[in-house]
């Protein structure tokens, strides 16, 4: 080993050994078994390239990609357009609007994917809602289940709350005084806009759209359920090339070429702009908050609020039918899908197991994506590329690829259907959504706070404690909420993990819409609803309480 | 002396013990789609076999391929007994599946076109054509033939995403192929066929989407799996079904390779397959028995998708497993090349 490289380990000491933790972790449980499985795809019938060359020529193949290039693309885009204003009002707001305008986004974030992809179908499909709503206005109607545009549309909605709470925080960051000075110096509103605010908000923009992108790409419930097999998505060709053909070399050629394209548009702008973080000032405060906004931002608020909350409250209603039925709307009144959740082992017991490893998921990601924080605040711009890469890849990869690995991978080491099993996949699953809020409240951190602390002669442990810890408790509770709704609506991974006697909530869910018409369903959807509404109020009542 | 007799009667006891539990499990699993026809399993085959052996007999679903690739080759097989579609044992018998002892490969009386050496038919359902009687109340197509006929009978047209043993089969009866005919299949002329209706296609994916597309008059006419238009018949749904030109299918019965007590997963299938298990299932979930002249207790609507009436089973299509077993790669991939093309 030359003495360059020594150094540089004696040099970043305590770097390294905060982040060997999420290192080992990713390496072990995801890297290693992932690289696996796709090493399958050199390994064909037609020569180490082989399937790479029968997925190239086949112009189907081809065509789905593209479109899963253009739906992700549309996707982003209109989750921008839609979501900026929202978050300029937000940042704009204070008080009860502002706790409203947040606790509609958390809301929607909260309502269970699962749940939400039903009540697509059920207002997408022919004689649905919508169907219905255009025939009452005197259309011919409209059904958009099974075209690319209903996928997209229920995919803007499970994505907004993802691009909008990076917005938010960018935004939050931006110094007022800059854009007043700028008006004061004669510019229009629309120029300081263009030329101040945007650009400001950039790292948002960025950080939003990666994370939207790179989701959009993968996706597989919505596209699945919404969809119509003559207009699919790669992760829907990988499942069905893996789970009716066994075709596992052909499937994992196409999840590397998922993986480049994603990763072709993240590193990128990850290399330009700060995802992760904004590197803006701090000195925000709350002037301009408060102030007269345009009605035209009240009213695409409005039109976002109705957006977010409708496909929850639709499933309400779809939980007192008389009969097993999803017929909308339903007919009769009964409350025996609700005592059918309680009584039923499978229901209770899976929200159980769900509440237990989402709590467990909640602790280890959070702790590990600090540790990363820190490391990443001494690290060189290049290792924090390497390191940001790393962590969002789970991301990347398509979730039944990560499934196969990690199922594969437990199945050596006997952790299939126990807790701890189902706490290392979700980990997983979660690290990349507690890690970029949890990093970066870390990078915005204003070091100087923790010089005067040691200079006071303060511990390293006592600064942490005392002094980083109350400082960086929101970005770390953005993190832990991320981590805990991911790992309490996963299904793919959960599905392949789990078994006998131990099922997670989403699961249940999952197996209930593919298998039966179950209105516990319903039930179950509208109490989680009820819960999140409660939790939300609540935080929402204490901040104010505390504010005031 | 007496305490070394004690010890010596106890190291006896505790090893024949040991030796009684590799005998026989406490427990065993099987797995199949899951679900409520899962639970129907269980409380009739389940039951029956807990009470003959006092082995507890607990269920997993849904069950898939890889999963099952993976636990072979690990060689960590948690299912003692897997319920697939024959294609699967078709093309992995030996394989992923152990050949069965021979008394269930050479059992009589089952529905002939589905089992092999590694698998034997449990039950079954029949793909069938049911029409929209509020959208055709003077009667609707009868057919496939019909049922491609967009002049005749216009309107939206439910069909399964999924390449074997159905689509291409109907497309080629509507084309005039007679049912005795269809193999090896013309894929040209299938797609070609399909073609002509594409635009009217809504597709399903899981069988509790054909219930919901009958229930909310999704579609006009529809091919769904006689087992999941029960409910939506049941519920009212206005749906007729049409007992012609129908395709019968049958889930098998399999062990995996590398199970821990094969002889109690044969004597879990022998279960199954007697008489009163057979047509206790078929009551507890709308599945047609593989075994021929069960006559289970059925209500209205499950008579009315009852497969294995004299009738019905007479004029019944078989479709060639084998063939399409032997080409699924193709089939599969000219599925996907002509659904987005």
């Amino acid at each position: 080993m030359s003495s360059g490289s020594s150094s540089f380990i004696a040099r970043n000491k305590g770097m390294l050994m905060l982040m060997a933790p999420i290192v080992a972790f990713l390496a072990v449980f995801f890297a290693w078994p992932v690289v696996l499985v796709l090493a399958n795809s050199f390994g064909g019938d037609g020569g180490p390239i082989g399937e790479y060359v029968e997925f190239f020529t086949s112009s189907t193949y081809v065509r789905i990609v593209i479109r899963t290039i253009f739906v992700a693309l549309l996707v982003t885009g209109l989750c921008l357009l839609i979501g900026y204003p929202y978050a300029y009002l937000m940042v704009r707001t204070k008080g009860w609007t502002l706790a409203i305008l947040t606790g509609v986004v958390l809301l929607s974030f909260f309502t269970s994917v699962m749940v939400r992809s039903f009540a697509w179908i059920v207002m997408l499909q022919r004689n649905g809602i919508i169907d219905n709503i255009a025939q009452f206005l005197g259309f011919d109607g409209l059904v958009l289940r099974g075209t690319t545009t209903g996928v997209t549309i229920a995919m803007v909605q499970v994505m907004l709350p993802f691009m909008i709470f990076p917005l938010y925080s960018a935004m939050a960051g931006i110094d007022t005084r800059m854009e007043r000075a700028s008006v004061s110096l004669g510019a229009t509103k629309w120029t300081t806009f263009r030329d101040i605010w945007f650009p400001l908000s950039m790292p948002g923009v960025i950080g939003g759209s990666v994370i939207v992108f790179v989701t959009s790409l993968g996706f597989y419930v919505i596209p699945g359920l919404v969809g119509s097999p003559s207009n699919q998505l790669l992760s829907h060709l990988i499942y069905s090339l893996i789970n009716t053909v066994l075709n596992i070399p052909l499937a994992s050629a196409a999840s590397v070429v998922m993986l480049l394209m994603a990763l072709l548009v993240v590193l990128p702008a990850m290399m330009r702009f700060d995802v992760t973080g904004s590197s803006t000032s701090r000195f925000a405060g709350d002037e301009g908050r408060g102030e007269r906004q345009s009605p035209w931002l009240w009213i695409w608020a409005a039109v976002v609020i109705a957006l977010l909350l409708v496909p929850g409250l639709v499933v309400i209603p779809l939980s007192f039918p008389e009969n097993r039925s999803f017929a909308f709307p339903p007919e009769g009144f009964s409350l025996k899908w609700y005592a059918n959740f309680f009584e039923s082992r499978q229901w209770w017991g899976a929200f159980i197991t769900s509440l237990k490893v989402a709590v467990l998921v909640t602790l280890t990601s959070t702790i590990l994506s600090v540790f990363a924080g820190l490391a990443l605040r001494r690290a060189s711009t290049q290792v924090r590329t390497v390191i940001r890469a790393l962590v969002l890849t789970p991301r990347i990869v398509p979730g039944v690829i990560i499934a196969l690995a990690v199922y594969g991978l437990f199945l050596d080491w006997r952790l299939n259907i126990t807790t701890t099993g189902f706490v290392i996949a979700h980990t997983i699953m979660a690290l990349p959504f507690a890690f970029i809020p949890i990093a970066a409240t870390l990078e915005q951190f204003d070091t100087r706070f923790e010089q005067a602390a040691a200079s006071l002669g303060a511990s390293r442990i006592t600064t942490f404690i005392h002094i980083i810890l109350p400082l960086i408790s929101t970005g770390m509770m953005t993190g832990a909420l991320f981590a805990f709704v991911i790992s309490f609506d996963e299904v793919v991974v959960s599905l392949f993990v789990g078994g006998v006697g131990m099922r997670t909530l989403p699961v249940q869910m999952f197996r209930s819409v593919a298998n039966d018409i179950d209105p516990t369903i319903a039930a179950a959807s509208t109490m989680l609803l009820l819960l999140t509404a409660l939790i939300v109020i609540a935080s929402t009542v204490l901040t104010q309480r505390r504010a005031r | 002396m007496k305490k070394l007799i004690t010890f010596a009667a106890i190291a006896a006891t505790a090893s024949a013990g040991s030796l009684a539990a590799q005998d026989k499990p406490d427990h065993i699993v099987v797995a199949n789609t899951g679900g409520p026809y899962l639970q129907a399993v269980l409380d009739a085959t389940g039951k029956a076999f807990e009470e003959k052996t006092g082995i507890e007999v607990l269920g997993d679903g849904p069950q898939t391929l890889p999963q099952l690739q993976q636990m072979v080759q690990a060689d960590r097989v948690t299912w003692d007994v897997v319920e697939v579609p024959p294609v699967f044992t078709m093309r992995y018998c030996g394989e992923l599946f152990q050949e069965l002892p021979e008394d269930l490969q050479n059992y009589e009386n089952v529905l002939p076109g589905f089992g092999n050496k590694c698998g034997i038919n449990s039950v079954g359902y029949a793909n069938i054509m049911l029409y929209n009687t509020s959208a055709f109340p003077d009667g609707g197509p009868q057919n496939w033939a019909d049922f491609f006929d967009t002049e005749k009978f216009p309107g939206k047209r439910g069909l399964w995403d999924g390449a074997e043993g159905v689509n291409l089969e109907i497309a080629l009866m509507a084309d005039g192929v007679a049912p005795q005919d269809l193999y090896p299949l013309d894929l040209d002329r299938a797609f070609a066929k399909l073609d002509t209706i594409r635009d009217d296609i809504v597709f399903w994916r899981s069988g509790a989407q054909s219930t919901q597309m009958m229930e909310s008059e999704e579609v006009d006419m529809l091919m769904a799996w006689s087992s999941r238009a029960y409910p939506a018949l049941k519920n009212g749904a206005p749906f007729e079904p049409v007992w012609n030109q129908h395709i019968i299918y049958n889930n098998v019965l399999t062990i995996p390779k590398g199970v821990a007590h094969p002889d109690v997963s044969a004597d879990f299938i022998r279960t199954a397959m007697e008489a009163a298990q057979q047509a206790r299932v078929s009551e507890l979930y709308p599945v047609t028995p593989g075994v021929i002249g069960t006559e289970p207790d059925l209500d209205e609507a499950g008579q009315k998708v009852f497969a294995a009436t004299p009738e019905r089973a007479a004029s019944a299509v078989v479709p060639d497993l084998q063939w399409v077993a032997d080409n699924s790669e193709e089939i599969n991939r000219r599925w996907t090349e002509w659904l987005n093309n």
